[in-house]
C-alpha cells in the first residue's frame, strides 16, 4: 500500500479508537473538511508536530462549541465555554491521535518523535492553509454531537 | 494509605486518571506533577509516602524517560512501583522504557479504558 493509503488507514483507526475510548463516542470518519468552513465565530486549533523519517504535523480544528463538547465527554462534566481544560483536552486528543498513528505505521518502517501540542484559539474564521510541498490527509470526524477536522500534513525524509 | 503521583503535562489527562482511580474505589491522596522536573521535586518531598507513580513519556522540560532515568539511582525506587502511561505504543519504545527502568511495574498505552488502567493499578494498590 502506498504511504498516503497507509496514513489514511492509520489515522482513521486511531480516530476510531481514541474517540470510542476517551470520549465514549463512536465517530463517523469521512474524507474532506467539516468543521473549519463552519467556523464563523471563534474556533480552537490543536496542533502537534512530529519528526523522524516522516516529518509533519497533525492539526485538529474545532469550533468552540465542538471543543467544549469533546472535552466535556472526556471529563464527564459539562463545560460551556473555552477554558484551560478545553485547550488542554484538545491538545491531549491530538497527542493520543498521533501516538496511535505512530504505533500503527511502525511496522511499515516509519518512525518519528512527537512534539508537545500547541493549541490556538482564534476569534475570526480560520482555515488551515495547504502548503504545496507537503502532502496531507484530511478527514472529517462527526460524532453526532460535534464534529472536528483532522489534518495530517507529512513529508517523507528517508525510510 | 500511600499516595499516588501522577505525572502528565495534560491537566485533563491527570483529572481523567484521578477519576478512574476514584471510581475504582481507591481513596489514596493524589499528587500531580506537570513534567519530570516537577515530579522529582514532589517525589523527593513525599518519597516515603508515595506508593505508585504513573508517568507520561512526552512532556516539556523533562520527559518521562528522563524522569525514570534520574530516579532509578535512588535506592527506595527499587521497591516503588512506577508505570508509564503514554501514547508511545511501539515495541521499540516499550523496550527502551524497560531498559531505562528494569523494575518498571507497567506500561499503559493511551488511549486506555478505565478497566485497562484499573487492571494495572489495582493489584499494586491492593497490596499496600
Amino acid at each position: 500500500m502506498e504511504l498516503n493509503g497507509i496514513l489514511v488507514q492509520a489515522l482513521t483507526d486511531s480516530i476510531a479508537e481514541t474517540f470510542s475510548t476517551v470520549l465514549s463516542l463512536p465517530p463517523m470518519v469521512q474524507d474532506g473538511k467539516c468543521a473549519i468552513e463552519k467556523l464563523k465565530e471563534s474556533g480552537i486549533i490543536a496542533s502537534i508536530g512530529f519528526a523522524g523519517n516522516l516529518d509533519g504535523s497533525l492539526v485538529l480544528a474545532f469550533s468552540n462549541i465542538s471543543a467544549c463538547k469533546a472535552v466535556s465527554k472526556m471529563l464527564g462534566s459539562e463545560i460551556n465555554e473555552a477554558c484551560q481544560d478545553v485547550f488542554d483536552g484538545t491538545g491531549e486528543i491530538a497527542n493520543i491521535l498521533i501516538g496511535g498513528v505512530k504505533t500503527r505505521i511502525a511496522n511499515d518502517g516509519y518512525t518519528f518523535d512527537i512534539s508537545i501540542p500547541t493549541v490556538i484559539q482564534g476569534m475570526e474564521p480560520m482555515t488551515v492553509a495547504k502548503l504545496n510541498e507537503i502532502s496531507r490527509v484530511e478527514l472529517c470526524v462527526n460524532c453526532g454531537e460535534f464534529c472536528v477536522d483532522v489534518i495530517l500534513s507529512y513529508n517523507v525524509k528517508k525510510k | 494509605m500511600k499516595k499516588i503521583l501522577i505525572v502528565d503535562d495534560s491537566g485533563v489527562q491527570r483529572k481523567m486518571i484521578t477519576q478512574i482511580i476514584r471510581k475504582a474505589g481507591f481513596e489514596n491522596e493524589i499528587i500531580e506533577a506537570c513534567d519530570g522536573k516537577d515530579a522529582i521535586q514532589k517525589l523527593a518531598a513525599n518519597l516515603a509516602d508515595i506508593g505508585l507513580v504513573l508517568s507520561d513519556w512526552n512532556m516539556p522540560n523533562m520527559t518521562g524517560l528522563e524522569f525514570i532515568e534520574k530516579i532509578k539511582t535512588v535506592p527506595q525506587i527499587e521497591t516503588l512501583p512506577v508505570m508509564m502511561v503514554t501514547t508511545e505504543g511501539t515495541e521499540e519504545r516499550m523496550k527502551i522504557a524497560h531498559e531505562h527502568l528494569p523494575s518498571l511495574a507497567g506500561y499503559i498505552i493511551k488511549p486506555f479504558t478505565p478497566e485497562q488502567l484499573r487492571a494495572k493499578i489495582e493489584p499494586v494498590l491492593s497490596k499496600q
